[in-house]
């Protein structure tokens, strides 16, 4: 059972040294180990970077398997290096039926380059319990992905799995409702596993109990007929910007229109 | 084995629900005709207990309809039930809550009064005449026995279908197959996967679902949904038209999903 991340040789030979230290340091701070380019291993060696989870990867094997894993079968131990491409959208499944057969599989931050990705690897080995590693180095997954983004000039989308920014924003009603109640309801993991945060916005889909939990928390004192009329404009206002809305833009309809300050 | 799978779209329910996803009437009408144009079995489109405005929508949805069956969402509550038959749909989708989490956090509820709860919805949408499915939500963080005692007691009202939703995305492909195939020695009905990206396994675990014996996946444009969103409509048709086939000409789902690009956020559908 080994996560090796790639993401440092997928890197174009363009990248300044210094980003790709930086991203090396962030990196084997994770349960895996880091395989880096020749080109910075003298770096590495020279300012006494080197750890004992990362290894000099000279050439970049090719990516090895596109098969379809057949999940219910017995998982077959895969004995080089399974480094899966992800033409189909099962590179994450691939690489994780490799991972719990016991052998070594390769991925990269992000997904990079169309193969499977390390920080999706490593939080489904955390929920499904396969590793008894401690994770709470994970709180940095948001750091990677903002040096990566710096390096590539690539933006992760805003609900790619675990990094997305937006995974853990929460607008409709029946949402917020369970959030607040216990927000396990609703969360495969809590985002500070994570490094993120839970925020709740209000929009088109959002119901009374949003718009109560919105006023306590810019502190503001509402009757029920306010709140209904509040959420009538939230929600028609949601719908005309096609985006939910600022907490600004709240505050002002609700002192304006409706509410009083408390 | 996989070209007999359906496909329910969810595109204008769950999908509708994630943060910053809002259609206009007129956008609404444009996913329906383009959706029912690739011939999907069942279109979600909506709650008719969120009110008068949400049930006219569906009214005028209905116009759009020509190969694809209109299902509604609703609760156990028989207030639901009762919005629905306003919208006359073909089918009367009824979620219950079935993990102790949910039934004990979100409606405050035991085991008993869960069951009696969906058994009068269950009976009043039978008694008004409609075709009635059943989602068992949560149920990959649910107790099996509670999900057999359920199935019997549903038994005598025949639901077209029986959802199992991994409302959380928590599941791996290996655990949803496992789980699928252990579900179908306790269902006498057809069997509908309901998954999520959380853990970038949308589209394996709707795949593994079906090889363990789910007849139906729930998918949705672009793979919209809540937080990771839910399971990618083309790409589910693009993999398994590779492996076995599918009645959902690729092409078709493509010409959707370009309609669709329209009406959402480029940030749904990029890739890094």
């Amino acid at each position: 059972m080994q996560i090796n991340d790639c993401t440092l040789c997928l890197l174009p030979r363009t990248c300044s040294q210094e980003s790709l230290v930086e991203l090396y340091l962030l990196l084997t701070k994770l349960p895996i180990i880091v395989e880096y380019p020749e080109a910075i291993g003298f770096l590495l060696k020279a300012k006494g970077l080197l750890t004992e989870n990362s290894k000099v990867l000279s050439q970049l094997p090719k990516q090895n398997s596109n098969f379809v894993p057949d999940f219910g079968g017995k998982l077959q131990k895969n004995d080089e290096i399974l480094f899966p491409v992800n033409d189909f959208g099962l590179a994450g499944a691939v690489a994780f039926c490799g991972f719990l057969a016991g052998g070594i599989v390769r991925v990269s931050f992000g997904g990079l380059n169309n193969t499977a990705a390390t920080e999706e690897l490593l939080l489904a080995a955390y929920v499904t319990g396969a590793t008894k590693q401690d994770l709470d180095g994970l709180v940095i997954l948001p750091q990677i992905a903002v040096v990566l983004q710096q390096i590539t000039g690539r933006v992760i989308p805003q609900h790619k799995p675990v990094i997305g920014g937006k995974i853990f924003v929460v607008e409709s009603g029946i949402h917020v409702d369970g959030i607040l109640k216990n927000p396990e309801l609703y969360e495969p993991f809590p985002p500070e596993t994570v490094g993120q945060k839970r925020r709740i916005v209000l929009g088109s889909h959002s119901g009374r109990i949003s718009i109560k939990a919105k006023l306590k928390e810019l502190n503001i004192a509402c009757d029920e007929e306010q709140i209904d009329m509040l959420l009538q404009y939230v929600k028609a206002k949601g719908k005309s910007l096609k985006r939910h809305l600022t907490d600004t833009e709240f505050l002002l309809a609700a002192r304006r229109k409706y509410g009083k300050q408390s | 084995m996989e070209n007999k799978v359906r496909f329910v779209d969810t595109t204008l329910r769950d999908g509708a629900q994630s943060p910053g996803i809002s259609f206009t009437d007129e956008e609404q009408l444009d996913i329906v005709r383009a959706l029912d144009a690739c011939e999907i079995d069942i279109i979600e489109v909506g709650i008719p207990a969120m009110g008068l405005a949400e049930q006219k929508n569906i009214l005028k949805m209905k116009e759009y309809f020509s190969h694809s069956k209109l299902l509604v969402w609703n609760r156990i509550a028989i207030s639901d039930i009762d919005a629905s038959s306003l919208c006359m749909p073909d089918i009367i989708h009824i979620s219950v809550p079935v993990s102790d989490r949910q039934i004990a956090c979100k409606l405050h509820k035991d085991y008993r009064q869960v069951k009696k709860g969906l058994q009068e919805c269950a009976y009043k949408a039978a008694c008004l005449g409609y075709p009635i499915s059943i989602g068992f939500e949560d149920a990959s963080r649910a107790n099996e026995s509670f999900l057999a005692e359920l199935l019997e007691c549903l038994g005598e009202f025949k639901p077209l279908q029986i959802r199992y939703a991994d409302t959380v995305g928590i599941l791996t492909p290996m655990q949803t197959y496992k789980n699928i195939n252990s579900l179908k020695n306790l269902c006498p009905f057809a069997i509908e996967f309901h998954g999520h990206n959380d853990l970038g396994f949308g589209l394996a675990n709707s795949l593994a679902a079906i090889e363990a014996g789910a007849t139906l996946v729930d998918t949705t444009l672009l793979g919209i949904g809540e937080r990771a969103g839910n399971c990618d409509f083309v790409k589910l048709v693009q993999l398994l038209q590779k492996l076995n086939g599918t009645r959902v000409s690729l092409k078709e789902a493509i010409v959707a999903q370009n309609i669709f690009k329209k009406y959402v956020s480029y940030e749904w559908g990029s890739v890094m």
